[in-house]
């Protein structure tokens, strides 16, 4: 191989690895800091937590209750747990009106009567659809109160063709 | 030899910042700057895109949405996928990178209402929207906010 050939081999090399390291060595030199350094995060108020635990059971439990596997107890537990959004401190406890009463209220039955038709062992598609009808109430809420939450609220609805699995 | 000395950082022209991350934790280097992602949605409504501006608003009541200011007069609203993470409410005035998904969206009269109010707006002002409104959006799995000059 010639001198040329070789030299612009070298070349083509070095400007190669030039590119290929370049977004490498702009990322390696970015340091990451402590959320609070770049200024004051929210805390969560009560209602907030509160939500936040909710949405977390029920996005947890999604895939059993999809597959028939429903557990009185643990609804129980949260028709007990969850009501204390009726009383639990709000982000904006001046806008607590008689709208959020009445979709809270609302929850707390849609839940009962879910209870009544696993305890019942009431078909798959019925409690589906009482669940779901429980979820609509969260959804309905925050179109009123606080929009973010509610496409991830939408996922936590049970698919229709969740109408099979044990019946227990 | 020539490998060691290609992959130095580049002194002066490396990324030397310090960001905090919010969900996701995402690539800093290479983001658009505003007019580049404006003129790429020119020949698209919709496209994965990570880009760099400054924060012109933030919610004020949790931190859940953030405006970037696009340099042409207008801003873009940036929300965080599945309402997963939040940004420091006094963020305004700081540059962020934001990675995810725009899209051309219509935004309904109640959100623009809800986005006033957790903004601190006068109720005068939320009165006045009575319109919806058609502008980009951005749907963001991760945030980095810049925090401070990193130390050589």
């Amino acid at each position: 191989m010639s001198p040329r050939k070789i030299a612009s081999l070298a070349a083509l090399v070095w400007f190669g690895l030039l590119a290929a390291c370049s977004n490498e060595a702009d990322q390696a030199k970015v340091q990451a800091v402590s959320a609070t350094e770049a200024g004051t995060m929210y805390q969560a108020s009560e209602l907030a937590a509160l939500m936040r635990a909710m949405a977390s059971g029920h996005e947890t439990n999604k895939s059993k209750f999809a597959a028939g596997e429903w557990d009185a107890d643990v609804l129980r537990n949260w028709r007990e747990v969850h009501a204390n959004m009726q009383s639990a401190q709000a982000t904006k406890p001046n806008e607590i009106g008689d709208f959020f009463r009445e979709k809270s209220s609302e929850y707390l039955e849609r839940m009962d009567e879910v209870i009544r038709l696993v305890e019942a062992n009431a078909p798959q598609a019925e409690k589906r659809d009482a669940y779901n009808s429980l979820i609509e109430t969260c959804v309905a809420c925050h179109q009123q109160h606080c929009q973010g939450p509610i496409p991830r609220i939408q996922k936590m609805k049970l698919p229709a063709d969740a109408a099979t699995g044990n019946e227990g | 030899m020539v490998l060691v000395l290609a992959c130095q950082p580049s002194g002066d022209a490396a990324d030397n910042r310090s960001f905090a991350y919010f969900g996701d934790t995402i690539e800093t280097a290479g983001a658009l700057a505003p007019e580049a992602l404006l003129e790429q949605l020119k020949t698209s409504d919709s496209i994965s895109a990570t880009v760099e501006a400054t924060i012109d608003g933030v919610c004020q009541s949790k931190g859940c949405w953030m405006d970037l200011n696009m340099g042409n007069g207008q801003t873009m609203t940036v929300r965080f996928k599945d309402y997963a993470f939040f940004v420091p409410m006094d963020a305004t005035g700081k540059n962020a990178v934001v990675s995810g998904y725009v899209k051309v969206d219509t935004l309904s009269v109640d959100w623009l209402k809800h986005k006033a109010s957790d903004a601190g707006k006068s109720q005068a002002h939320i009165d006045s929207i009575t319109e919806p409104r058609v502008e980009y959006s951005f749907l963001a799995n991760g945030v980095a906010i810049e925090a401070k000059a990193a130390q050589k």
